[in-house]
């Protein structure tokens, strides 16, 4: 009289991929390296009008990259 | 809630407007800022004014869209204070963080983060308008250190934010079962 055990549930195919995880990464090194270079050698303040959509990509992918290295996704 | 905060920001902004009004006609009396009494004047009068509108609109309620146009006026008007006082070498630089301080708390990080964006397009404007001439990288580094303390701010709001949250719902939770003993609908414990 063997009980059939219930089916373990699939695990969810995961929402990003380490590939998509580290290319985010990748893309946010590259706008903190825009950043600094802006604010390192710019004679021309306009171009501090792009920090907030730098600075805000910048923190967005790190927080990608950290939430995937926390197995969040 | 929302209109009790405006309420309360027009009161603070009264004081902030008399106490900068003070510092600079003290300043402009020392020849110590570049400033004509005549912009002092239309400064404060569109401080003032602006201060009036909003209290009128707080009789009736609070619009959602109050708490934005309050912040982004407050802190243009102090970038064209700043402006007027030597541009980034200004003494009334450190007014934008009161605004900054006193947004993120109230509101939280989105709050945080859009003090933080107006001020960057503000004092880039103030940047443009009276270059410092030079290099650069020190007002860049103002702004970044601006950033920094915002978002640091509006991360410390909102975990108060949760925190209080929580407790406003052990309050609830609370108060329901000392009701329901009362009323006897809980069985004895033990």
């Amino acid at each position: 009289m063997s009980q059939e055990r219930p089916p373990l549930p699939r695990r969810q195919p995961p929402v990003l991929t380490a590939r998509a995880a580290a290319g985010t990464v990748l893309i946010g090194v590259g706008l903190l390296a825009v950043m600094v270079g802006i604010a390192w050698r710019t004679t021309n303040a306009a171009w501090f009008l792009l920090f907030p959509v730098l600075l805000l990509g910048v923190l967005a992918a790190l927080a990608v990259g950290a939430l995937w290295g926390l197995r969040h996704f | 809630m929302e209109r009790q905060i405006e309420h309360s920001k027009v009161l603070v902004r009264w004081v902030v407007a008399a106490g900068l009004f003070a510092a600079v006609a003290y300043l402009r009396s020392r020849e110590q800022v570049p400033i004509a009494w005549s912009t002092i004047a239309a400064l404060t009068a569109a401080l003032a004014g602006l201060n009036l509108i909003y209290w009128g609109i707080l009789r009736s309620g609070a619009p959602p869209w109050l708490k934005f146009l309050t912040t982004g006026t407050d802190i243009i008007l102090i970038s064209l204070l700043v402006l007027f006082t030597g541009g980034s070498g200004s003494v009334f630089y450190f007014a934008y963080f009161i605004v900054l301080v006193s947004n993120s708390i109230r509101y939280g990080l989105g709050m945080a983060v859009y003090v933080a964006t107006v001020f960057n397009l503000a004092y880039v404007g103030v940047l443009v308008l009276r270059p410092p001439g030079g290099d650069l990288t020190a007002e860049a580094v103002k702004i970044f250190l601006f950033w920094g303390v915002a978002i640091y701010a509006g991360y410390l709001a909102m975990r108060f934010q949760r925190q209080s949250r929580i407790l406003e719902s052990y309050e609830e939770t609370i108060a329901r079962l000392r009701a329901e003993l009362a009323a006897g609908k809980l069985p004895p414990v033990g």
